[in-house]
């Protein structure tokens, strides 16, 4: 996709020469990089091959396991070298790097629950106690990674717990009642 | 060890009723936060890698949260002061105003933001008004310069010849991953839109009857009344369905989805706030009093206000879709606004 050289020269807002949109696009010199070929040369008799690929030669050796690897294979870690195995099975200082693409947010959970189940009062019974159980067994479960405070886990006990206690003092006041009713 | 990076928050920030979008800044990336309420999905751009970051002005229907809070606030403000003289004409007046406001916002300081890298172009939803987007690029262009350095000052001509962002021979999925696997919300519908000429047709009609009943005494009202609800929370729901199997555009999903939201919230929001008002009205005057769950004239009238607001923005939705369908028709294929 070519960028239009017009709308780069101004520096500023510039509108689409098809569409009339108005576009404002910031290029960084990375648009301009020319990112090296990989070269996967075949190795010779005698030469240190890749260990995923026998018939081409090695270009560096995995920081972990020690396999040699191809430019292929090869993957960069700052300024180390790994294999795809290694990064794959996170060993060694790759399990320090973080790959996630996804979380749980199981605070949120903890403390939507016993919220929504307001609308349907009758499932606080279940939802209140339960928001309780789920906060704690969930207290040490990662959390977003960027947010990192309990607040929600904390919300979520204190309303599950005011739920399970409002449950309570009604039931002991039917009970006690119709113990006097009794006498 | 990245679990101890410490993001600092960019600006924008888009809060959904379900999707939400946020962008973060680490040393050594951007970190693209994409919560689905109870889920987050992430997405991260080394700060040396990001080739360019596009712009584009249109317009940006996005009911927020907080919009929906105002709202809210707003209904219970007409609830207490309606009786007032002066109140119904002035909350009347503030809303006029603020819909005006969120419109002319939405359509005229509204943009997509872009990040481009070698391998992948995507959207930045937490990026949607302009001002937002210039804070944005004040924010992240520093950084960016101070891992890559500054661009020759020709480098208009020497990009000239160059692609930005993936090249066209990648897969799709590669070249733009999506989050969803959700249609563009500008592309047009690829399946029948009977469902949400339904729907549409439905919430004027439930808005009529709502307009009947207030003025004249309507045979069967309630019936009537809750077979129309029905029926538009069945053709909601139908849309729903048919944007999950890609036959739908956004848009219409949204607008499904704010149709349900509102029936449960007028459902909910009527039933407690005429519990507790005949609560408090029985406690001063320590009488029974029989609940009339209709809600009068003003649940009516509010009823009958955001049905057709519902209807109204469902038009609107079908305007900007048939123009995308002509877009495609008259190019051959949806055209990206960013793609000269």
């Amino acid at each position: 996709m070519p960028l239009p050289d017009r709308t780069l020269d101004s520096g500023g807002l510039a509108a689409c020469t098809l569409c009339g949109a108005q576009n404002e696009v910031r290029v960084f010199p990375a648009a301009l990089r020319t990112l090296p070929a990989v070269h996967l040369e075949s190795a010779l008799d005698g030469e240190a091959a890749c260990f995923d690929h026998p018939g081409k030669r090695a270009a560096a050796a995995c920081r972990h396991c020690g396999r040699f690897v191809c430019h292929l294979c090869s993957v960069e870690f700052g300024d180390e070298i790994w294999c795809s195995s290694c990064v794959t099975a996170r060993a060694g200082s790759a399990g320090g790097a973080n790959l996630e693409t996804s979380r749980t947010l199981y605070d949120s959970i903890a403390l939507t629950v016993p919220l929504l189940s307001l609308l349907l009062w009758p499932f606080t019974v279940i939802t209140g106690p339960g928001a309780v159980v789920f906060s704690i067994l969930k207290w040490k479960a990662p959390l977003s990674l960027v947010r990192r405070n309990h607040w929600r886990f904390v919300a979520a006990i204190l309303i599950g717990a005011a739920e399970a206690a409002a449950w309570v003092a009604v039931i002991a006041y039917f009970l006690v009642r119709r113990g006097a009713q009794g006498e | 060890m990245e679990s101890r990076v410490r993001y600092r928050r960019l600006p924008g920030r888009r809060r959904g009723f379900v999707r939400g979008a946020s962008v973060w800044i680490a040393p050594d990336h951007l970190l693209l936060v994409n919560s689905l309420r109870f889920r987050e999905e992430y997405k991260r751009y080394q700060l040396q890698d990001i080739q360019a970051i596009a712009i584009a002005h249109r317009p940006r229907f996005h009911i927020s949260t907080r919009a929906a809070g105002i709202a809210m606030v707003w209904l219970i403000a007409y609830s207490v002061l309606f009786r007032l003289a002066w109140g119904a004409p002035l909350l009347w007046t503030a809303a006029a105003a603020l819909v005006i406001a969120w419109v002319y916002v939405s359509a005229a300081c509204s943009c997509t933001c872009r990040i481009y890298t070698a391998v992948s172009r995507d959207d930045l939803p937490s990026v949607y008004r302009t001002w937002v987007a210039r804070r944005f690029l004040r924010a992240i262009g520093p950084k960016i310069t101070a891992v890559q350095g500054e661009l020759d000052a020709g480098f208009a001509q020497a990009i000239e010849n160059r692609s930005v962002g993936p090249q066209s021979a990648a897969p799709l999925e590669y070249a733009r991953p999506s989050f969803d696997g959700a249609p563009d919300s500008t592309a047009p519908a690829a399946g029948p839109r009977a469902a949400f000429y339904v729907l549409l047709g439905v919430l004027f009609l439930d808005g009529l009857m709502h307009a009947l009943v207030l003025y004249r005494a309507v045979r069967f009202a309630p019936l009537v009344s809750n077979l129309l609800a029905l029926l538009v929370v069945s053709a909601a729901i139908v849309v729903l369905v048919l944007y999950q199997r890609s036959r739908v555009p956004r848009l219409q999903q949204k607008l499904a989805i704010a149709t349900l939201v509102a029936m449960g919230l007028m459902t909910y929001v009527r039933m407690v706030a005429i519990g507790a008002m005949a609560g408090a009205r029985a406690a001063v005057t320590k009488q029974a009093i029989a609940i009339d769950y209709s809600g009068g004239r003003l649940g009516g009238e509010i009823e009958m206000g955001i049905t057709l607001l519902l209807g109204l923005a469902g038009l609107l939705v079908l305007v900007m879709g048939r123009s995308a369908d002509e877009e495609t028709r008259t190019n051959g294929s949806y055209r990206n606004p960013l793609l000269p």
